[in-house]
């Protein structure tokens, strides 16, 4: 063989081999997507909350007018029951119950709840706070690098309420309608009773 | 044989009681604060301080001046100066988990203190204001105040600090769902005084109209406030400050600011030290992380607080 071709042969292949061996990678570029790679996921997160492990724990939720017997009669045992990510004053319950919607305003619908003396008031416009999160006690903060992103969480479940569970309901329900909720609340356990329980949606069907 | 015998005893027996030594030496406790410019930090070092000596152990204060290269070279002296453990209140979520580590491996166990560090496993518990939920609260308030309109300004701390981001992320969960309240501006001025002022000054310059302001720490809230009077517009602007410091408490008596929000740096600081003793004694169960609860102080409830806590 022609000793030029045989070199060139052999260029050609070292320079194919290293070619194929070296890639050149800007370094930010690099960082960028191992730190995108290892972000936290919050909307992810939120998702199988309220599509998967709320619907197999809503067993869990107390009925509403049990729970306000309850903290009429015996406060303390039923704030033991209670759930926050904090050992605070504000604590949060998940709920369930039923009843006939009354009112419909820009910001709420009114239940008539069986044994509760007032309308429940459920939230249609203002879904904010850390009920929807914590009022289940399926969420530790243990589970988090960092508490922003258990905070952004909170958000995101919020979020999806408003995106998922009220569109659905604010389209069909009208006054006279019987509701099954599972919800959650907040309760400052310093402060009286409220005399309507608000109520965070979570879960919504109008039978 | 026996004279190698009885000198193998002696060297064992050396060994045991140097190692016996070494466990009844007193344990030693470095209280490691982001800054000691802030009488809030100075408070929950002063704090642990003093709970360490009543638990029996020496403790000393480092300051880190809010330079992680100063916090850096204080976990390296504490190390080799054989600390048994590092109360800590870090100065950057993410640049103080190396230092964190570094005790760990040597030994050293370290419990965070109303900061966090970007790791649930590099402390051996970090005890933290709940500052989120806080400041959903305090959101609630602002926009009860301002009565769901008007412009605001929000003075931001540290930007690598965590609580910055979940204090700011606390109330903006809630202000802004309303919107008649329009944020003009939102700048850092670094928790500190002076620097608010200075920060506020110049937001003023661009926007005389606002009605409210919402600062990190109090720290800011005071600066602002001042920065508010001397344009004298201090009458009309509500503003809002977090930690409970003496100067915001007396503040919002004498009708300055709106409100507060009171963390507890006594309980922390007095925890953190529990937990080192706990842990000396073997304990090693402790909580990653242990949200602290903060309270809303205004003008309805002021009476319930002193600077830094509750009333007795």
């Amino acid at each position: 063989m022609n000793k030029g071709i045989k070199y060139l042969l052999i260029t050609a292949s070292v320079a194919l081999v290293a070619y194929n061996s070296v890639y050149v990678k800007k370094l930010s570029d690099v960082k960028a997507k191992e730190e995108k790679a290892k972000a936290f996921d919050a909307l992810a997160y939120a998702k199988d909350y309220l599509h998967n492990k709320l619907p197999i724990r809503k067993v869990e939720a107390v009925e509403i007018s049990k729970l306000f017997s309850e903290l009429k009669n015996s406060p303390r045992k039923a704030f033991a029951n209670s759930h926050a990510q904090n050992n605070g004053d504000i604590r949060f319950f998940m709920i369930h119950g039923q009843g006939q919607v009354v009112k419909i305003d820009e910001s709420n619908a009114y239940l008539k709840v069986a044994g509760l003396p007032s309308d429940v008031i459920l939230a249609t416009e203002y879904i904010i706070g850390n009920a929807a999160r914590d009022g289940s006690g399926i969420i530790s903060v243990d589970e988090f690098t960092t508490t922003m992103d258990m905070n952004t969480v909170s958000e995101e479940i919020n979020k999806l309420i408003r995106a998922e569970v009220l569109p659905p309901f604010e389209s069909k329900v009208k006054v006279g309608d019987t509701v099954d909720f599972v919800g959650s609340i907040e309760l400052n356990q310093t402060k009286a009773l409220p005399k309507n329980m608000e109520v965070i949606p979570l879960i919504l069907e109008i039978k | 044989m026996k004279r190698l015998s009885i000198a193998v005893l002696l060297l064992v027996l050396l060994a045991g009681c140097s190692a016996t030594d070494k466990q009844q030496e007193p344990k030693k406790i470095a209280i490691v604060v982001s800054t000691l410019n802030n009488p809030w930090f100075v408070f929950l070092a002063e704090t642990a301080a003093k709970k360490a000596k009543e638990l029996g152990y020496e403790s000393k204060i480092f300051d880190s001046q809010n330079n992680t290269a100063l916090e850096s070279d204080h976990f390296e002296n504490a190390i080799a100066s054989g600390y048994n453990a590092i109360l800590f209140n870090p100065t950057d979520a993410a640049g103080s988990v190396a230092n964190v580590s570094k005790a760990k491996e040597a030994g050293v166990a370290v419990f965070c203190m109303d900061r966090e560090v970007n790791s649930k496993d590099a402390a051996t518990s970090q005890i933290l204001s709940d500052s989120y939920s806080a400041c959903i609260e305090l959101g609630k308030l602002f926009v009860q105040s301002l009565d769901k309109k008007g412009n605001y300004v929000e003075l931001l701390g540290i930007v690598s600090d965590n609580n910055t981001w979940n204090r700011s992320k606390g109330f903006h969960s809630v202000v802004d769902n309303y919107p008649g309240l329009k944020m003009v501006a939102q700048q850092s001025a670094d928790f500190d005084r002076n620097k608010a002022m200075e920060v506020m000054e110049s937001i003023l310059q661009a926007h005389p109209d606002i009605n409210g302001v919402f600062c990190g720490n109090d720290a800011m809230a005071m600066g602002a406030y001042q920065a508010l009077v001397a344009a004298g517009k201090a009458e009309k602007v509500k503003v809002y400050g977090f930690d409970g410091a003496e100067d915001a408490v007396n503040s919002i008596k004498e009708g300055k600011l709106t409100a507060t929000a009171m963390q507890f740096p006594k309980t922390i600081a007095e925890l953190a030290a529990t937990y080192a003793d706990e842990f000396f004694k073997g304990k090693t169960d402790f909580p990653k992380k242990l949200p602290i609860p903060v309270e809303v102080v205004n003008t309805e409830n002021i009476d319930k607080y002193v600077a830094y806590g509750k009333k007795d």
